[in-house]
Parts: structure tokens; C-alpha cells; sequence
């Protein structure tokens, strides 16, 4: 654990400070590049240099509304977000985070028999919930790039959407543009489920968008606007709900801004520049790195809280091997994104010297030079 | 040359009426079963685009190009058809594929649901519960592929010329009726119509060439054609095939150009007059090479009786496309404005076509992305646009030349939200273009207030860590609603100036 300065707000020197400005950036290009929060990365990352989970999630969360608040914008402008469809889900979801901030806290104050090894149970607990279920969506999504590949299918199947549409679970509610017809039952497990993760872990999307699109049977490009409508209120809440905990660490925030911000315009136009599906593999690779890197730390929160006997020591070591494995994840997705983007934009340049050459030649071959 | 298109729903008798129609006109019956299985022999998967979108999956790059090669080959058939003789298609929505061509006569054909259950019910030995389902799920599965083909909704009946209820009128009643709707001006062909057809036929074929072609096939294109010139435009990352887009284009008979253009969206360009010496040009010209995107050009050209009414594809005069010719050369080049009774308002460098000339530097410049003439009433024009294509930004001209400056505000007003409605992108005056996505002046001014701002946020909290920290840390009711209210309203303020910042840092560098 790192030194404290205030309660459970780590001492922020400038390497620890730059360290979780780069993970802001890391994160930031992931972000626009995938679509996603970007959670997934920071989160752990921020846990890997000291911070306590809860910590780093409230402080994520808060980070996130921001961010979602700009981008509802956009889709609402474009026609992308079903305000009825994401009004219904926020209200179920704001109980999903209202559970997930309760069991966070609770289990921050578990000590074990010495009284030591607070917030160890929280970690463990948000370390397992990250493992699970993006190892889920990390090896469905690699599943779907290789069938792709593979056979040139379509996208994902409604199958399931209209198995559970067939089954008329009254009472039903209609979305006109998502264009859908759902029940109020589908709804509520919906919002719950991405209202609990999205307050334990701090990533909403990568379940409520599939959830979205998979069990209610909402078009891609209106789930990912509706989410983000969703992500707008939820991260206000869960926010509001971690500061009055007095788990948001506002510095921290405010670093992760200083990254992604910048990082999430070039991960946007990254997706310009490179095909779809080398998008979703790199996805789904620095996800399963991520899971990885967050599963190598478990044995350390196991060691704090006396559930398994391992010398100390090793928990710097596990702690060093999950950071390096995360920054590995993050750092390498970032290059094939970064080396992808400076090579478009280098064709570009070359291209339109190319063609402003000719230009002049051509008018000097019609005496107009 | 005629064209009519009727759109039928699920056993609603527009077949049945098809076939009554063009008996009596003596024209070409057309079914979508013969161009479905036409499609199929040319080895296009049709049958895997129904079952996408049955069974509701997203497309896959290959199925979003396997459409693109299926639209492709509609277009040909049609264009063929209807240029070699007179045609009646029936089939689900092959009208939008020719959008802004006038003179087709686009049809729907509804019936009341108690008719089609009863067919259904005694065709396919279903009880009304069955076949009620049965037919809801046949016209579900055609919104989604209207939707998903053309970006249009069925039941939006502005798409079509009529709509005819079968209800309570006989088949053939409705075909001699219809024979003499056939008969009106508006439906007649005319040597523009013939031109903006073979404009279409000349970018249908050329985009099946490029499906067709192994190095190229498996990337996605905009294929537009002008005059015997074609313009092919493909995203940055399709950039290595760029080579070997004008070797299999060149392979089209009837292709005299090819123009490429590597671009990741479009902005359209509206105007009544272009011209190359505007400063509105290398406005254009600016933002789209920033933005990567291909410049459409629509020129606008009021309607001959100067009432509203539909969007028509005027022709656009012929000039040679070798960029090398001289000026004189080029003015020379005759083409069909002879035949068109159609006249080309103004005179530009290049023989008097204005569109052509600008369409053309487009092209040198690396931006060009298409380029119309519509015959049309501005207040209809939306009618006559592509949903389909991704547009980013639509610049709207000096249009509505003929009007008083007053109504010339209010009517560019008017088509600015008619267009934002239709393709939901922002729409700018050539002004505004240049304020809002050119002028660096303010946009740096303002960056750099906002960064001082962000700066002095940044080192208030930074030095005084403790102090902040401890206002999160809220005990009291009073200080729990404080710190909740103060933290919901300085989050976004900071991400939003501090994004307004590095954005405009990116724009600098190009990056946007």
C-alpha cells in the first residue's frame, strides 16, 4: 500500500502523478479506438501503483461522467440514443450501483484477525468481478473476429433477442428508435446488471451494449448512443454515490483527464484508418491482457486477508508482474493504433503533395501556371 | 425509354398487377424473383443479405460488400432495361436505387389486412392467428431491409409518385387507370433522364467490375460517374489497392476517366453556380483535405415551371475529361446539350459547365467525391439525396439566387434544418464554414483562455491538495450536498474545457 496523505488518498509525488497521466492517455486512445470507457485499463492500473480499489474506481466513475456527457452529445445529434429506452434503464440501473457501491464499502472495511489487511477484501472481491467477466467478453469478442475471418459471417445473432421477444413476458414497453418492443422484465435485468458493474468495476458498456444488442435486439450504432446516455447518468450517480463515501479522489480524476482527453481524439481517428476487424482484434487481445495482468494480483489480496499462506515478499513481485503485464496490454495497443495512425496520416501527406504537384504541372501544360 | 417501379408488400397483388399493367402498356414485366436469381448466377449471395437481415444480424464487412455488389447489379439491370426499351419492375424499393432521376413512376401497392389474411390463409393453409403472424413478420423483415438497403421507411409514402389500395378496385381496373398515368409529361422521357440513367449505369458497372476484380474486391468504394468519367472513392485504410482501381475501371466500356479519391466521409457542396475562384472553394477544399473527405457537388437548377415539385436529374453538358486539353479544347466538346432543352446557367472556364470545371479541380486536388445537376424546386431536395452515403458536413451555397435577399435568408434557412432533419449532419452557409471550421483566429483565442483556465484549476488543486481533499470527505448534511453539487458541476466544466483545448491542439496538427 502506498503512503497516505489524507483517510485513504494516496501521497501523489510526480512520477506517481505522470504514471497515472499516461494511463489516462493509454486508456483515452483505447477508449476512442474501441468505443469503450477505457475502465478497464485505469482502473487496475491505478490499483497497481497503490491506489485503493474503491478508490480507483469511485474516482473512474467520476472521470467516466464527464467523458459520457460529451459523447451522448454527439450520438444524440446523430440520432443514435433512445431516450426512453435509456430513461427506463437508468432507473434500474441507479439500484445496480446503489448494491455495488454498498458491497464495495462494506467489504473496504473488512480487516482481517490482526486488524490489518483493509481494503484487501474490496480488491479481491473488484479483482475477481473484472477477471470474470471480461474474460467473457474479451474470448466471445476474439470468438467473433476468428469466425469472421474465418467464414464471413454476419454480426452478432438476435437469436436470443427473439427467443426471450417470443416468450411475451408482459407487460411489454415500446422503443420507437430503437424500434423495439421489450419486456419490463428483460429491462430491469438489464439495468441491474450494468448498473452493478458499472458501480463495482467502473465498465458499464462492455455490458450493457451487448446486453442491448443481444437480449433486447437494439441496432449497434443506437445501443452504443444509448449506452453513452446511460454512462452520463450512471457515472453521475455512481460519482455522487463514491463522494459521499468520500472514495473520489479528485486529483486523480483530474489526472486521468489530462490523458484521455487527448488520447480519446486520436484512438477516434485511429478507427479511420484501420479495418474493422483488426479494430476488434486488438480489442479483444488488450482485454485479455488485462484480465490477465488483474488475475496475477489475486494471490497477493488472498495472502493480505490470511487466505493463502504465501511469503510477503511476493507481493511485490505479483504486484510488479501485473502492473508490467498492464502497462504491456496497454502500451502495445496503444503502438499498433499510434503506428497505424502516423502511417495514415503520412500517406495522406504524401498523397496530396503528390497531387498538388501535378496540379502545377498541369497548369503549366494549359499556360494557366 | 419508360420506367415504372412498383413496390409491393407482402400478398398485397402488386405482382398480379405488374404483369396486368405492362401487358397493356406492351412494356418489359421485370419480378425481383428474375433479378434475385440473376444475381445469384452472377454469384452474388443474396440469399445470405435476405437471412442477415432476417435474422437481424449485424453486417460483417463482407456482407456490407456483398450489398454494395447486389445494389450494383440492381442498378445495372434497371438501367439496361429501361435505356434499351420501356420497363415495369416489380419488387420491393429498386426506385431508390435511381434516386433524383426524374420520370420514373414509382408505385406503391397497399391492401387492407383482412384481404391478405384471407390469401395467405388459403394459400398457405394457415388460421388467422398463423397467418396474422406470418405477415407480421414478413413486413417486419421488409422495414428492416429498407432500412438497411436504402435507409428509407417503408410506410414514409413521400418515396413514391402513388400509392394504390387494391381494397376495393380490381387489378385490372387499377392497370388501365394506371396506363394513363403513365402517359403524363412528368413520366416521359426525356434526353436528361436518358443521361443521369446512363450516369448510373456507367457507376453500376464499374462498381461491379471492382467486386469482381481479386485485388480489389474485398474493399468498399463510392463509385459516381459523370459523363463517361468515373469517380471512385475508398477509405484511408483501402489505400494499398489505390493502384489498381484505374486498371480495372479502365476495363468498363464506356469509361473515358477515372478520378480516385481517398476519403473517409463526404461533405456535400451546394450551389446553383460553382466556380473554382471562390474563396468558398479553397474553404472546401481546406476542411475536406483536413477531414480526409471527398467533396459532392450538387448544383442546383430551378424547376423550368418554377413550381415545387419532384427532384429531377437534369443533364449535365459533356466536356472531355483529359485534364491536359486546353481550355479551348474543352469548350469544344459537344456531348448531348444540343438534345437536352436544358440550359447550363452561367459559363464557366471550361465551356460554359461550371460543375464539370470544379468537379474536375476536385479531382487534381485529391477531394473529389461526385458530382449532380438537379432540376429541382431546394425546398425538395432532400427527396432527391442518398441516405445511404456518410456524410459529414453539408455546405449549402448561394442558392435561391432568383429571390430577394430576405427570402433568400429564410429559404436557406428553411433547407439548411430540411437537410439536417434528412442526413442529420450540421449544415453551414459558406460563412459559417469559414468561422466554424476555419477561422484559427478565435478558435486558438479561445483555446488558449480555456487552457489559462484549466491551468489555474489544475495548480489550485495541486497546491493545495489537503484542503480539496478534505472538502470530499463531507460529514455533515450540508457539506455531503456541497461537495456532491460542487464535484457534478466542476467535472464536466474541466473535461469540457479541457477537451475544447486538445481539440483544437489536434486540429493544428491536422488530426481530427
Amino acid at each position: 500500500m502506498a503512503e497516505l496523505l489524507l483517510k485513504d488518498f494516496i501521497v501523489l509525488d510526480l512520477a506517481t502523478a505522470l504514471q497515472v497521466v499516461l494511463l489516462g492517455f493509454i486508456g483515452g486512445v483505447l477508449s476512442g479506438f474501441i468505443g469503450s470507457g477505457g475502465a478497464f485499463f485505469m482502473t487496475p492500473g491505478m490499483m497497481n501503483l497503490g491506489v485503493p480499489g474503491v478508490i480507483a474506481v469511485g474516482s473512474n466513475i467520476t472521470h467516466k461522467f464527464g467523458k459520457a456527457m460529451v459523447g451522448s452529445k454527439k450520438h444524440g445529434e446523430l440520432g443514435n440514443v433512445d431516450r426512453k429506452l435509456g430513461l427506463c434503464l437508468i432507473a434500474v440501473s441507479f439500484i445496480g450501483i446503489r448494491i455495488a457501491v454498498w458491497i464495495n464499502s462494506f467489504l473496504f472495511g473488512i480487516e482481517d484477525a490482526h486488524g490489518s489487511g483493509k481494503g484487501a477484501a474490496a480488491d479481491l472481491y473488484i479483482s475477481m468481478v473484472f477477471v470474470i467477466i471480461l474474460s467473457v467478453v474479451g474470448a466471445s469478442m476474439l470468438r467473433d473476429v476468428l469466425r469472421t475471418t474465418r467464414s464471413d459471417q454476419g454480426g452478432p445473432s438476435r437469436k436470443l433477442a427473439e427467443a426471450l421477444a417470443r416468450l411475451r413476458l408482459k407487460p411489454e414497453i415500446y422503443f420507437p428508435v430503437a424500434d423495439v418492443r421489450v419486456s419490463v422484465w428483460i429491462l430491469i435485468a438489464v439495468g441491474l446488471a450494468t448498473g452493478y458493474l458499472a458501480g463495482t468495476i467502473g465498465v458499464g458498456g462492455f455490458i450493457g451494449v451487448p446486453a442491448m444488442i443481444y437480449l433486447i435486439g437494439v441496432p449497434t450504432a443506437v445501443a452504443t448512443g444509448t449506452e453513452l446516455f446511460l454512462a452520463m447518468f450512471m457515472g453521475a450517480f455512481g460519482a455522487l454515490n463514491y463522494v459521499l463515501e468520500g472514495y473520489v479522489d479528485i486529483r486523480l480524476t483530474m489526472l486521468l483527464y489530462l490523458g484521455s482527453l487527448l488520447g480519446i481524439y486520436i484512438g477516434a481517428y485511429g478507427t479511420k484508418v484501420v479495418k474493422e476487424v483488426v479494430i476488434r482484434l486488438v480489442t479483444s487481445l488488450i482485454i485479455l491482457l488485462c484480465v490477465i495482468s488483474r488475475a496475477i494480483a489475486v494471490p497477493m489480496y488472498l495472502r493480505q486477508l490470511g487466505w493463502l499462506a504465501i511469503d510477503p515478499k511476493w507481493d511485490g513481485f505479483l504486484n510488479a508482474a501485473s502492473k508490467l503485464m498492464l502497462m504491456l496490454a496497454g502500451i502495445s495497443g496503444v503502438l499498433v493504433i499510434l503506428f497505424n495512425v502516423v502511417r495514415a496520416f503520412r500517406r495522406q501527406v504524401v498523397l496530396h503533395r503528390r497531387l498538388a504537384a501535378l496540379a502545377v504541372d498541369e497548369d503549366a501544360l494549359d499556360g494557366r501556371g | 425509354m419508360g420506367l415504372v417501379c412498383i413496390s409491393r408488400g407482402s400478398y398485397s397483388r402488386g405482382k398480379e398487377l405488374a404483369e396486368s399493367f405492362a401487358a397493356k402498356l406492351g412494356w418489359e414485366c421485370l419480378g425481383r424473383e428474375e433479378l434475385i436469381e440473376r444475381a445469384t448466377d452472377a454469384g452474388i449471395a443474396v440469399g445470405r443479405l435476405e437471412m442477415a437481415v432476417v435474422k437481424r444480424r449485424q453486417f460483417s464487412e463482407a456482407l456490407v460488400l456483398e450489398k454494395e455488389h447486389y445494389q450494383a447489379f440492381v442498378t445495372k439491370e434497371l438501367c439496361e432495361r429501361a435505356i434499351r426499351g420501356n420497363l415495369v419492375y416489380h419488387g420491393r424499393a429498386g426506385a431508390m436505387l435511381l434516386r433524383g432521376v426524374s420520370h420514373i413512376l414509382r408505385i406503391r401497392v397497399v391492401e387492407d389486412l383482412e384481404s391478405r389474411l384471407l390469401r395467405v390463409s388459403e394459400r398457405l393453409g394457415l388460421s388467422r392467428d398463423k397467418a396474422r403472424q406470418y405477415i407480421d413478420e414478413l413486413e417486419g423483415d421488409l422495414h428492416r431491409w429498407m432500412r438497411t438497403f436504402y435507409n428509407i421507411d417503408w410506410d414514409g409514402y413521400t418515396n413514391f409518385d402513388l400509392v394504390v389500395n387494391l381494397e376495393s378496385m380490381s387489378v385490372d381496373g387499377v392497370a388501365t387507370a394506371l396506363c394513363s398515368y403513365a402517359q403524363l409529361p412528368s413520366f416521359q422521357e426525356t434526353p436528361a433522364v436518358t443521361a443521369a440513367l446512363e450516369n448510373h449505369l456507367l457507376a453500376a458497372r464499374a462498381r461491379i467490375a471492382l467486386a469482381r476484380d481479386q485485388a480489389t474486391y474485398r474493399v468498399r468504394f463510392k463509385v459516381t460517374a459523370l459523363n463517361r468519367e468515373v469517380s471512385v472513392a475508398y477509405e484511408p485504410s483501402d489505400a494499398g489497392v489505390a493502384g489498381e482501381i484505374e486498371r480495372v475501371v479502365r476495363t468498363v466500356e464506356g469509361v473515358d476517366a477515372v478520378r480516385c479519391t481517398m476519403a473517409s466521409t463526404n461533405i456535400l457542396w451546394l450551389e446553383e453556380q460553382f466556380s473554382s475562384e471562390e474563396p468558398a472553394f479553397d474553404d472546401i477544399v481546406h476542411v475536406a483535405q483536413r477531414w480526409g473527405a471527398g467533396v459532392e457537388l450538387l448544383k442546383l437548377q430551378a424547376a423550368e415551371d418554377g413550381e415545387p415539385g419532384e427532384p429531377r436529374e437534369a443533364e449535365v453538358r459533356r466536356v472531355d475529361p483529359d485534364l491536359g486539353a486546353s481550355p479551348a479544347d474543352r469548350g469544344r466538346q459537344g456531348g448531348i446539350e444540343d438534345d437536352s432543352g436544358v440550359e447550363t446557367a452561367g459559363a464557366g472556364t471550361y465551356g460554359g459547365d461550371d460543375l464539370q470545371e470544379v468537379w474536375g479541380e476536385l479531382a487534381r486536388l485529391g477531394v473529389a467525391g461526385g458530382a449532380r445537376q438537379v432540376e429541382a424546386d431546394p425546398r425538395e431536395l432532400s427527396r432527391a439525396l442518398d441516405r445511404s452515403t456518410p456524410y459529414s458536413l453539408v455546405v449549402v451555397g448561394d442558392v435561391f439566387r432568383s429571390k430577394g435577399s430576405a427570402a433568400k435568408v429564410r429559404l436557406k434557412r428553411e433547407l439548411g434544418a430540411q437537410l439536417s432533419e434528412a442526413l442529420r449532419v450540421p449544415v453551414v452557409g459558406v460563412q459559417e464554414l469559414r468561422e466554424r471550421y476555419i477561422s484559427r483566429g478565435r478558435e486558438l483565442v479561445r483555446a488558449a483562455c480555456f487552457g489559462i483556465i484549466v491551468a489555474l484549476i489544475y495548480a489550485a488543486i495541486f497546491t493545495h491538495q489537503k484542503e480539496i481533499l478534505a472538502l470530499l470527505l463531507p460529514q455533515t448534511t450540508v457539506e455531503k450536498v456541497a461537495a456532491v453539487a460542487g464535484l457534478l458541476i466542476f467535472v464536466p466544466v474541466v473535461a469540457f474545457l479541457y477537451g475544447k483545448v486538445t481539440k483544437t491542439l489536434l486540429h493544428l496538427v491536422g488530426i481530427e
